[in-house]
């Protein structure tokens, strides 16, 4: 019985870890569904409703809070593969998730857990083996961060944040050039060959 | 009685006993099972009394001596159940209709009625399944679901709202307490789907309600628009600015708006046409709206596009169009008071305040003014309703204007006669006499008529004319005449018409009618039209109009020119196609081919004809003078013949002068040819003759080579044939051709026979070049002779069957001639050569070069 339990435990333990076993039975809409909402929900705005929650919304600040983003950029995006271009969604969003993990953040922790959710029924959608979700990523060890409430803290998050929108503003676009069916999608996407060979011209360019 | 108290202190030992036993006030000596019983109605329900065992050896207790009491009613012992020693149970039916307690009991010493433990049932029900779940979303998180949860269960029961993603369970639900049938959640995220349903518990089980699917951005009620307002604009009476915020907490941006909007005293509103509405805004402009008018507007809105449900309406707010000046004057009248004397008179002047409709705004004065008598002009602003004047009695004008902040209403205009007003009327004028009745309260409708003081016949007559003049029917027209030429009622009009020596003939047409169609008309016709108009008291003619009916009706000339024209057109056509098949039986008749006997000369044909012709040898005989085109070659002339042969030359000028002649025998043969030459040549064409280089041209040439008629020709007769093949060196060389051309060589004749061949049949070049060589080597005075004798009887062969009397004479002579036995074998190879050509249809065909004998034939 025991030993019962905990095979039972662990299976429900792997499968919660890769996402792989929804509790009841909620089926993921189709593709196109999910394409429309990642769609709308890359266009959310954050960055406003905390600039006037903490009182940073001045232009000077605005500019503050603008710096290197250490989210992929649309020229990244746009020449993943889809499924590589949706993990790479999972695991940013995830990321950005453990470094807004505190009570103010609450909506938007549980937006980006509903992005998530998106992704990776779209990533069921397009491979079809069941193992379509990444795997969680590992709780980073996070620099210590600012007093909560405190200036410099408010300037960090306001960053992330920034990036966050930054990042997902690069997603929408990508998802844009993505058609109506999984067949038709990321029509303009280059092959590997060509976003190596620009990568390389990049380099000696720069 | 003593029994009693007996019964009761051993009662009460046993209780003091219980107690001191188990350290507290009451200990049971038994208890019940289930303790706290919940039993559904209308089921079976079985309690089991358990004593202690300390009681049963205390008190010589056994289970016999337990019985079941409900409330204060004994339990019938049928329904006991002895378990054993120390337990006992009772069966109840329907428990719910027994109600609580369940007490245990026991009889001590056979008398004593001792409770020993008491439970209460709960009697409820399990929860049904949930229904008719659904869900809002309030605002932009906020998403309260409702749902049915069924009858009641009298029991405790727990509701909990579950939802989850694809991908992850959320936190559930729970209501607040004493709510059964809602619950909010908070902070739901819109764009991706997620199931919810409800879980139902209580004691006696627990039941969950259908899932329900969603896109919670679709089931998004915003809260309504909020700090309506609403403004007028001074400049534009009729608009309204309705003003209001947008919710903050929403899940998107694109909103679009339902505006309705009705007078404060109506109840029906006005829905703005949605389409208008459809982007989001804060702020409308209403057009069209009535002056210094309360309206009240309500706004909701709803997601751009059509997700979710609309908002509440808004709290109403109300706004007043600005003043516009009034739309009508006042109505106006007045009455004269005759009281007065030395020449004067009071008239109260009184009038209507204007209906709110009509002043579209605050009413501040009334502007009277007074035209006539001794003071020209009286004006004077008044609030009140009504004014008396003192005036003289003379005639007046008074003009009544209401004024509001924007402006004055057009004037209302009231003539006001003098004291001693008589009507001047005139004969034969037209009056209008309009009566208005005059109650307490204003001005009645008033009512006119027009009336004369006696009629007389018009002064003149209307003028006719015609609008519209066919074969057999004309239309007048006219206009009625001014009132001041009536000079009474028009009673009716005659039409008087005739031709130029017929009579008169009249028509009476009723007043009101401005337009006749006189019908039937003779056609080419003159026609003399006149009108007279007739009151009461007689008539006068209009003068008098004239006018031609056509001979023909409108489309009468087309419908004869048309189908003439048509058929001269055909008849012509028919003509010209005919001309075109009968072409060469026209021509034939017409002109006649008559040959010209000065030019006839001898055509030779050679032995080898094209292939493409695909003529059999008995084809190549040309009967006399029956030449077709396509069967005739060209004539080739060496240009530098010339020089070096005088005779040659001449005979060559005849042939030219023949020209003409010879097409009618010969022509160029279509086709490709494998044959070329790009030197200047003379030909049956002017080109060639004119040295043009011929290679671009395809023709093979055969010479004519016999008499027309019987006749000899008097001329040396060349054959040649032009392609575009290259030419060999011997063809390209002058001198060979000089070899040629010289009578005294008769080489010239073998390597251009030789070229010919070669060129014709490409397979043979290299068989045949030997050949070539070989006859270079050949001397012989008459080579060209035998040449053309061998290709004169390679012709003949094909052309036996024709019979030619001269051309049997030519064999004889060639026969009794010039050619020895040592040129046999030479003649027998072009025979050959000449055999094989002409037997063989599919080889490309070969034209030997042919001269004739200076000034005369060669015999063959």
């Amino acid at each position: 019985m025991w030993a019962r339990l905990r095979l039972s435990s662990l299976f429900g333990l792997t499968c919660g870890l890769l996402w792989l076993c929804p509790a009841a039975g909620s089926t993921c809409p189709v593709y196109q569904t999910l394409l429309c909402q990642l769609k709308n929900m890359a266009k959310k705005d954050f960055l406003k409703a905390f600039m006037t929650d903490q009182g940073l919304n001045s232009p000077h600040l605005n500019e503050t809070c603008t710096g290197s983003s250490d989210f992929p950029v649309t020229e990244t995006l746009k020449d993943l593969p889809p499924v590589t271009f949706l993990q790479t969604v999972s695991q940013t969003v995830r990321l950005i998730e453990q470094k807004l993990n505190e009570p103010v953040f609450k909506r938007m922790h549980i937006y980006l857990q509903g992005i998530d959710n998106n992704v990776c029924c779209m990533l069921q959608a397009l491979l079809p083996a069941p193992a379509a979700c990444p795997a969680p990523a590992s709780r980073r060890t996070l620099s210590p961060t600012p007093t909560v409430g405190s200036f410099s803290w408010k300037l960090e998050r306001c960053k992330i944040i920034q990036s966050y929108q930054r990042f997902m503003e690069a997603v929408g676009k990508v998802l844009e050039t993505w058609g109506a069916s999984p067949g038709q999608r990321n029509r303009k996407r280059r092959s590997l060959l060509n976003v190596l060979l620009g990568q390389r011209r990049k380099v000696r360019a720069g | 009685m003593l029994a009693l108290w007996t019964w009761i202190v051993q009662a009460l030992f046993i209780f003091l006993t219980i107690d001191s036993v188990g350290g507290g006030l009451l200990k049971p000596c038994g208890h019940i099972i289930p303790e706290s019983p919940v039993v559904a109605p209308n089921t079976t329900f079985t309690a089991i009394c358990v004593l202690d065992e300390e009681c049963l050896s205390e008190h010589h207790l056994n289970a016999n001596q337990i019985f079941w009491k409900i409330k204060d009613t004994r339990v019938p012992k049928e329904q006991y159940t002895i378990l054993n020693r120390t337990a006992a149970s009772v069966t109840l039916e329907d428990v719910s209709s027994l109600g609580s307690p369940l007490t245990c009991n026991i009889l001590l010493y056979g008398q004593i009625e001792q409770n020993i433990y008491g439970i209460q049932i709960r009697v409820g029900w399990a929860p049904e399944k949930p229904k008719n779940l659904s869900c809002i979303v309030n605002g932009q998180s906020n998403m309260k679901c409702q749902w049915d949860p069924g009858k009641e269960t009298h029991l405790d029961t727990t509701y909990v709202l579950k939802s989850e993603w694809p991908t992850r369970q959320l936190t559930d639900c729970i209501p607040p307490p004493n709510v059964n049938n809602s619950c909010t959640v908070d902070m739901v995220v819109v764009y991706v789907n997620m199931d919810v349903w409800v879980v139902a518990t209580n004691v006696l089980g627990n039941v969950s309600s259908d899932r329900i699917n969603f896109d919670p951005i679709d089931i998004v009620q915003l809260l309504p628009p909020y700090n309506v307002t609403v403004s007028n604009s001074k400049e534009i009476s009729s608009i309204l600015k309705v003003s209001w915020a947008n919710p903050v907490d929403k899940p998107f941006e694109g909103l679009k708006y339902n505006i309705r909007y009705r007078t404060k005293d109506a109840s029906d509103w006005t829905l703005i046409p949605p389409e208008d509405t459809a982007s989001t805004r804060d702020s409308f402009t209403v057009q069209y709206l009535k002056p210094f008018t309360e309206y009240v507007f309500s706004i909701r809105c709803m997601n751009r596009e059509g997700r979710g449900f609309w908002s509440n309406w808004s709290a109403e707010s109300s706004g007043v169009t600005y003043e516009a000046k009034p739309s009508n004057a006042p109505s106006f009248w007045y009455e004269i008071d005759p009281s007065q004397g030395h020449g004067y008179r009071l008239v109260h002047l009184k009038w209507k305040t204007l209906p709110r409709s009509e002043a579209n705004g605050r009413i501040l004065d009334y502007e009277v003014t007074l035209r006539g008598g001794k003071t020209s002009h009286f004006s004077r602003l008044i609030n009140d309703t009504k004014m008396t004047l003192n005036i003289t009695n003379d005639p007046y004008v008074a003009s009544l204007k209401a004024r509001n902040i924007v402006g004055s209403s057009d004037p209302s205009t009231l003539t006001i006669p003098g004291h001693d007003f008589k009507a001047d009327l005139m004969e034969s004028k037209c009056y209008l006499i309009t009566v208005i009745p005059v109650y307490d309260d204003g001005p009645g409708s008033p009512q006119s008529v027009k009336a004369y003081l006696k009629q007389a016949p018009p002064s003149r007559g209307p003028f006719v004319r015609t609008k519209k003049v066919g074969k057999n029917e004309a239309v007048l027209v006219w206009e009625h005449l001014p009132i001041d030429d009536q000079n009474g009622f028009i009673r009716n009009y005659t039409i008087f018409y005739r031709t130029s020596s017929g009579n008169e003939t009249a028509v009476h047409v009723n007043s009101s009618h401005t337009e006749y169609t006189l019908s039937p008309l003779t056609s080419d016709t003159l026609y003399m039209v006149r009108m007279a108009a007739y009151t009461d008291e007689g008539g006068k003619d209009g003068p008098e109009f004239t006018f031609t009916t056509p001979k023909f009706a409108q489309g009468e000339i087309e419908a004869i020119v048309v189908p003439v024209c048509l058929a001269f057109l055909l008849t012509t056509l028919l003509g010209v196609l005919l001309c075109f098949n009968k072409l060469d039986l026209i021509k034939k008749h017409i002109w006649p081919n008559v040959p010209d006997p000065s030019k006839s000369h001898i055509a030779q044909w050679s032995p080898h004809t094209p292939t493409r012709h695909n003529l059999h040898p008995k084809d190549q005989m040309y009967p006399e003078g029956n030449f077709t085109d396509t069967d005739v070659s060209v004539v080739e002339i060496e240009a530098n013949e010339k020089k070096h042969l005088p005779e040659d030359l001449k005979s060559l000028d005849l042939f030219k002068k023949e020209k003409i002649t010879t097409e009618g025998h010969s022509s160029g043969i279509g086709g490709s040819s494998c044959m070329s030459s790009s030197r200047p040549s003379i030909s049956s064409n002017d080109e060639s003759e004119s040295g043009q280089n011929t290679s671009s041209t395809v023709q093979y040439s055969t010479v004519v080579h016999s008499g027309y008629r019987h006749q000899v020709p008097s001329v040396q007769v060349f054959s040649r044939s032009e392609s575009t093949q290259p030419l060999l060196d011997s063809e390209e060389r002058p001198e060979d051709l000089q070899i040629v051309e010289n009578g005294g060589s008769g080489d010239g004749a073998s390597p251009r026979q030789q070229y010919f061949k070669q060129n014709c049949n490409q397979d043979e070049i290299s068989p045949d070049l030997p050949h070539f060589e070989r006859s270079k080597q050949v001397s012989s005075v008459n080579e060209e002779d035998f040449v053309r004798l061998t290709q004169q009887q390679m012709s003949d062969q094909r052309s036996q069957s024709s019979g030619s009397g001269p051309m049997k004479d030519f064999e004889d002579i060639s026969a009794a001639d010039n050619f020895g036995a040592s040129n046999d074998g030479q003649i027998q190879r072009f025979e050959t050569i000449g055999l094989e050509a002409a037997t063989d249809e599919g080889m490309p065909k070969s034209y030997l070069p042919q001269t004739v004998r200076q000034g005369g034939y060669v015999p063959q």
